[in-house]
């Protein structure tokens, strides 16, 4: 009996792997969160791809147009730019602007908002851009 | 380095430095591969002891620091037990060869899904990379709990109260390894689970014939593959509950009566490494520990105090260092995005058993749930149920202790509910396994009448 429900209960992951969107699963992800997560993933995807223009040593903050995703972007880059310091520029949905206004760098998630004047452009990397506080040739 | 290599690196030093465990008297004789997932669930328990240890004492955590004195202690360890008589063990007679065959296969299977869920992000947590993954490399750059970055004004999604071994682990990874490499952290989680398989077997053998032993450990490995998948957990800390969790609940469902003292240190060390792996295995371990007391008042065994103290104070002892770290580091006891306690919402009933009810397919459609507990109505009556009492109190304790922590939630709770109902019940579904197993055993082992050891006459009976 014991075996019979063992056998039934695995029926359930065969299915899933024989079918052809599991067996389309079967590849290394590009983050660890692919297939669980997918928007987490494009948050991790940024966040290593701008981790490289960050020097370090620097500030920075992380800015998307949705507070969670925002929120998300500043918990991934704590372990992916670990040679930075991160200023939140809001946490857990609160505001932190005089905080965030101190950093140097920016990791814009998504398009570049509004109000970034005295920022320049560092790169445009997959998901979004990393702009510069203007006359600083690095911290 | 090959990102491989540190995965076999660090868990095989792990299990060198609990290696004195393979040496104990109880399991010198038993296979390799229980004698080595002994020895890595105490590596694993004893590194985030020494750890603490460390941080308390102010000793950096190097690759040196913390491998030299585990291993120093294991090698001594084993060397002592390796000269001390071994006791009878049980019958090594195994299940019969289809059944062990068929058995295998299964439990085979089950492994093949959650590696393969963990190697390719199905199965994957978030919270490895929100928080679980950040905290060890931070602890592992600062060679310690890093105080300084958790007790911060912008930590508090690190949850800087909860117990520390998975965090130790993931540092440990990080100083052997020179980095963490993200996308196998969820791999190992499939170690975890394969190291708990011949463990709960070798422990169901002690009350259950080989058959039924390999059918249930079978069904536990099948039944908990799917649920970790279902739950996203690779990657995350329940793994590593479960295997602390299932062994001491295993441990204490087949411990001979009157209890001697290698089962309950079983158990109790188990406790210890789940109390120290999250707070859920706290509440776990009271709950065993509670139902153990009960148990004893049902079987009216009097000198019961000795042994529950035997099997309590090893915990105990883990939570009270974990306090004392947090006491001297500045961190914070409770939660800080938690709601505050008793502050509760009767108006969230409703949510809470619709939305918890959509939550218990456990990746097999609520099958995994239906097979122990229709075993346990249908099959299992008086003295099996009594004996089983443990887990029965943890299996329906965990619902019954979140019930209630969904009532503290500030507004609508069904997103807290998504978020942590398919993985805090685990451990209850892993309970209830094993103790369907293990009453549906207990009429052909049961005691003779007159015979000294047995448990004695229930009330319930």
């Amino acid at each position: 009996m014991w075996l019979l429900a063992a056998a039934l209960v695995l029926a359930f992951p065969l299915r899933l792997w024989s079918k052809p969107a599991g067996r389309a699963l079967l590849r290394l992800p590009a983050t660890p969160v692919d297939v669980a997560d997918p928007e987490l993933a494009s948050v991790w995807r940024f966040a290593q791809a701008a981790a490289e223009h960050v020097p370090a040593a620097a500030t920075y903050t992380c800015r998307a147009r949705d507070p969670v995703q925002e929120m998300n972007l500043h918990m991934v880059s704590l372990g992916l730019i670990r040679q930075a310091t991160a200023l939140p520029s809001s946490y857990y949905g609160r505001p932190l602007a005089e905080l965030a206004g101190r950093a140097r760098y920016v990791l814009v998630l998504g398009p570049l908002p509004p109000g970034l004047d005295a920022f320049e452009e560092v790169a445009t990397v997959e998901g979004g851009v990393v702009v510069r506080r203007r006359g600083i040739d690095r911290d | 380095m090959t990102d491989w290599a540190g995965l076999v690196l660090t868990h095989g030093v792990l299990a060198l430095c609990g290696g004195a465990a393979a040496w104990h008297p109880a399991l010198r004789r038993t296979p390799l591969l229980v004698r080595t997932s002994a020895a890595l669930a105490c590596g694993t328990l004893a590194l985030a002891v020494e750890a603490i240890l460390w941080a308390l004492l102010g000793i950096p955590w190097t690759t040196l620091t913390l491998a030299l004195p585990l291993a120093g202690v294991s090698c001594t360890l084993a060397l002592l037990w390796a000269r001390t008589a071994t006791p009878c063990q049980h019958p090594a007679l195994g299940p019969s060869r289809p059944i062990a065959l068929v058995a295998a296969g299964i439990a085979l299977g089950a492994l093949a899904h959650f590696a393969l869920a963990a190697l390719t992000s199905l199965g994957s947590a978030s919270d490895l990379v929100l928080f679980w993954g950040v905290k060890g490399l931070h602890f592992a750059a600062a060679g310690g709990p890093d105080p300084a970055t958790l007790a911060g004004a912008f930590a508090a999604h690190t949850h800087p109260s909860y117990p520390p071994l998975y965090p130790v682990l993931l540092a440990w990874w990080t100083l052997l390894a020179g980095a963490l490499p993200w996308r196998l952290v969820p791999v190992a989680s499939s170690l975890y689970l394969a190291a708990a398989l011949p463990l709960v077997y070798h422990l169901l053998r002690r009350a259950c014939p080989p058959d039924l032993a390999a059918g249930v450990t079978a069904l536990w490995a099948t039944a908990l593959s799917a649920a970790l998948v279902q739950a996203r957990s690779a990657g995350n800390a329940e793994p590593l509950l479960l295997l602390f969790v299932t062994v001491a609940v295993t441990a204490l469902l087949t411990e001979p009566q009157p209890p001697a003292a290698v089962p309950r240190w079983t158990a109790a060390l188990a406790l210890s490494g789940a109390v120290l792996t999250k707070n859920e295995g706290a509440v776990a371990a009271v709950l065993l520990v509670g139902g153990v007391m009960l148990r004893d008042r049902l079987w009216r065994r009097r000198p019961a105090a000795r042994a529950l103290l035997g099997l309590a104070w090893p915990p105990l002892a883990a939570w009270t260092l974990w306090l004392v770290l947090r006491l001297v580091c500045g961190l914070p006891l409770t939660d800080p995005i938690r709601e505050p306690a008793l502050v509760m919402s009767f108006a969230h009933v409703g949510t809470i058993l619709a939305a918890a009810s959509e939550h218990l397919g456990a990746g097999s459609r609520g099958l995994a749930w239906l097979v122990p507990l229709a075993v346990l109505a249908v099959r299992c009556r008086g003295q099996s149920l009594v004996r089983v009492v443990p887990a029965l109190v943890l299996g329906g304790g965990l619902p019954a202790f979140l019930f209630v922590y969904y009532l503290h939630a500030v507004g609508d709770p069904s997103q807290l509910i998504d978020w942590t109902f398919p993985r805090v019940t685990l451990p209850a579904l892993s309970a209830l396994i094993i103790a369907a197993g293990v009453a549906t055993a207990l009429p052909e082992a049961a005691p003779r009448p007159g015979d000294e050891t047995g448990p004695p006459r229930s009330r319930l009976s």
